[in-house]
């Protein structure tokens, strides 16, 4: 049984102190003054024009990613998964859990994951002590920016199936193909990278992980816009690029093994209920706004219908993530869990992006505004953020994906 | 009752699609889209084949074609997502003049338009309107033999390309009477096209348009003074029956991309086609657009019966379902095109930000419905309304 002792979505202090699994033990909640420690660093330190562009989901550039994230680091806290001894915090599954949410409640960015969330834990876990001291110090300090490349313009879904050639010359690898959805790919320094060195076998099979660099010849970023009107993702080329094979991870044709063990924090990261709190303070700050004879969007009827759904919406959200969570502690479940999570999440957060566009009325009509002082209007990224949005129910595994995965666990019971 | 469309007006849709096949492909929508959305040479065209004349009475020396006819024209731009202010300048401007201009006025202010030679937009939006079809707070004040405006006019669309203005202004009640408005032809020259540009959803780029005590002679306003509401209401009913045409084609045109891509497209060793749950989706993707079909005539119907006292009912449930259907069938295509549907890359979702715009313009689901709810005698008034 889940207890709750109190959760008040206007102060977005949500109290999960008194969280319990039905072993009394898996899942125990955080200490509030845990928490407070959290709020109280985060509302110190994280500079007020990243505060407001997040508050907004304006585009965050890489000096903001980069100043916050040094930040942290100074402070010891960039990676909450990592064990102390490489510089991480040690702290237990909770602690991480309410440290990611307090500070999507303060505003804090969302530091892309690909170095620290990503690389980070599979070289811990399946890196050479050489790799490790080589490119963890960097990925903590922010030194290195890296990027992931999975994703091929025939592999989506179906990643597996995934063509880009390394074939080995020596001590090097030559690496023909090209990857996509490569997130600020035009930002990286490095990418790990899956890239198929045997044929023979199952797809899943003569798979090999790689770094690479990102300035090695043969190398082409091209950008690929967004329905935002953003740059964030890019295809990238490579043509001939050659990789020490000192800088695989793991054996040859064992990559699907190395990055399948991640591909599962993928989901577990994809609730953001902190920033769907915060989200919700927008739409509600949106929603209070009066017109010119007094009244409030909010007292109409239909809009007030459509936030109290969706602060229900919020409600559920949170609590499955935590009953993932704990099911995830106790190693309990069907299996279905993360892939329940997955649509609950995107959906809702969806529905936020949706009934944000709808509150900001004409608004919304506006992709972009030139000029600073027009695109701090709290209404200025409402219809990019929906936009953009959409790309939820499409990455980390689609939707109609997640769903046969449930269906097919739920029929073979 | 007309339930499709005649053969003259399958013609007319043929002749279009025809045209926009050779003229507005979606590589040369992408230059026209750099160049703002307005070319004078596409334009032309448009002129050369009469479609700016349709509103316009043959009296007046347009052609005079009804809201379906309209429909069987907008539907091929909504396939092409033509960019130009045909619905502006050709609908709504061209319906405005036509409800309240004076005979010799009309027939003057027609002329050019239907030519191609002269802009003219509608500057009726307000930003503190929301979707209140009567928020004028744009103040007209008579001095003498002049009368002076003051205010500004938000998000016109291709404000930067008009050559004339059809201002709304207030000379007398409260900002939401709709009682005291008056409409009035103002020269571009005259205003000042306001900063910052905004790009908006459907590829078009806006402006805010200010008024700082313009003075123009009493004969720029079109018909009585403070009688206005009338004649907004007339433009924006058949503005939006076109619009409902555009969103119609938009919306099949998501439904021919969509089902090629799945044919297409490999995943797991198959087309996405063999996969049920996305069949379902395309499935869906079909009523959706019939729906939306049904409703965009039933509204173009109900316009071409004068005097039919339910067409502000038929065009409300039109535009709510519109709005509605526009953005499932938007959403869906994107889910099924996958990652590629997210991007600026692919035509698809440009249709997507297109149906959203169209689903927001002249007021979006919410508003409608409450418009359909007061008819049904609720005493909740809804926000913005």
């Amino acid at each position: 049984m889940l207890l709750l002792k109190s959760a008040n979505r206007y102060s977005m202090a949500a109290d999960h102190s008194g969280i319990t699994s039905a072993s009394g033990n898996a899942f125990t909640g955080v200490d509030p003054a845990f928490r407070q420690e959290v709020a109280d660093f985060v509302s110190a330190n994280l500079p007020g024009d990243i505060a407001r562009k997040v508050d907004i989901n304006a585009p965050l550039n890489k000096d903001d990613f980069i100043r916050w994230q040094k930040i942290l680091h100074n402070k010891g806290w960039v990676a909450p998964s990592w064990p102390v001894e490489f510089g991480g915090t040690g702290w237990s599954l909770e602690q991480r859990f309410a440290f990611e949410e307090v500070c999507a409640e303060h505003s804090a960015p969302r530091l892309p994951q690909f170095g620290v969330g990503m690389l980070g834990p599979i070289l811990i876990h399946r890196g050479t002590d050489d790799q490790r001291a080589r490119y963890l110090p960097k990925i903590l300090a922010a030194d290195e920016w890296w990027c992931q490349g999975y994703s091929e313009p025939g592999a989506g879904s179906d990643l597996a199936s995934l063509k880009t050639r390394a074939v080995r010359e020596d001590d090097e690898y030559v690496v023909n193909g090209s990857k996509t959805w490569t997130s600020y790919a035009h930002y990286a320094d490095r990418m790990f990278a899956l890239v198929r060195t045997d044929n023979s076998g199952r797809k899943q099979q003569g798979i090999t992980f790689l770094l690479l660099d990102m300035k090695a010849p043969g190398v082409t970023v091209r950008p690929i816009v967004g329905l935002n009107g953003q740059h964030v993702v890019n295809e990238v080329f490579l043509d001939n690029v050659r990789v020490p094979v000192s800088e695989r991870i793991g054996e040859e044709n064992e990559g699907w093994a190395v990055a399948k063990a991640l591909l599962g924090h993928e989901r577990t990261g994809i609730a953001r209920v902190g920033f769907c709190k915060k989200q919700f303070q927008l739409l509600m700050r949106l929603a209070d706004q009066s017109d010119i004879e007094g009244r409030r969007l909010l007292d109409d009827p239909a809009i007030a219908r459509k936030l109290a759904a969706l602060s229900t919406d919020i409600d559920v959200l949170e609590w499955t993530n935590l009953r993932t969570l704990a099911a995830v502690a106790e190693s309990s479940g069907d299996g279905t869990e993360a892939s329940v999570l997955k649509v609950v999440a995107t959906e809702t957060q969806q529905r936020i992006t949706e009934l944000l566009f709808e509150v900001a009325g004409p608004a919304a009509l506006e992709l972009a505004r030139s000029g600073e002082a027009v695109s701090d209007k709290d209404t200025a990224y409402v219809s990019a953020f929906y936009l953009d949005w959409r790309k939820s129910s499409i990455y980390g595994g689609s939707n109609e994906i997640q769903r046969n995965i449930i269906s097919k666990i739920v029929l073979r019971g | 009752m007309q339930l499709s469309y005649t053969s003259e007006q399958t013609m007319l849709s043929d002749q279009a699609r025809r045209y926009l096949g050779d003229h507005y492909g979606f590589d040369q929508r992408r230059g026209y889209q750099a160049g703002g959305g307005h070319d004078s040479a596409v334009w032309n065209s448009f002129a050369g084949f009469g479609w700016l004349a349709f509103t316009f009475s043959e009296e007046n020396g347009g052609l005079g074609l009804g809201a379906i006819s309209v429909q069987a024209l907008s539907e091929e731009f909504g396939r092409s997502l033509v960019l130009e202010p045909f619905l502006e300048v050709a609908i709504e401007a061209a319906a405005l003049i036509e409800n309240a201009a004076g005979r010799g006025l009309c027939r003057e202010l027609a002329a050019p338009i239907i030519a191609g030679e002269r802009i003219v937009l509608p500057a009726h939006s307000e930003a503190g309107a929301r979707y209140h079809a009567h928020h004028v707070e744009t103040t007209a004040v008579v001095v003498g033999d002049k009368v002076r405006l003051s205010g500004v006019k938000s998000q016109i669309a291709h404000a930067q390309s008009a050559d004339a203005f059809i201002v709304s202004a207030r000379e007398s009640g409260g900002p939401r009477d709709p009682e005291g408005i008056s409409l009035f032809i103002v020269p571009a020259d005259c205003m000042t096209i306001a900063g910052p540009e905004a790009q908006l959803i459907d590829g078009t780029i806006a402006f805010d348009v200010v008024f700082e005590d313009v003075n123009l002679p009493v004969s720029a306003r079109l018909g009585q003074a403070g009688r206005g509401a009338t004649a907004l209401e007339y433009a924006r009913q058949h503005a939006i029956s076109a619009m409902l045409g555009m969103a119609v084609g938009s919306m099949h045109e998501l439904i021919t991309m969509t089902a090629d891509y799945l044919k297409t497209r490999e995943q797991f060793d198959q087309p996405l086609s063999e996969f049920q749950a996305l069949r379902h989706k395309l499935a869906d993707m079909v009523i959706w657009t019939a729906r939306a079909r049904s409703a965009a005539l039933m509204a173009a119907n109900a316009l071409e019966e004068t005097g039919n006292p339910a067409q502000g009912h038929r065009i409300a449930s039109a535009k709510a379902e519109c709005a509605r259907a526009g953005r499932r069938v938007g959403q869906m295509a994107i889910q099924l095109h996958g990652g590629v549907g997210t991007t600026e890359e692919l035509e698809v979702g440009h249709h997507f930000r297109s149906l959203e715009a169209m689903g927001l313009r002249f007021g979006d689901c919410d508003h409608h419905l409450a418009t359909l709810a007061r008819e049904l005698g609720t005493t909740n008034v809804a926000w913005g309304s």
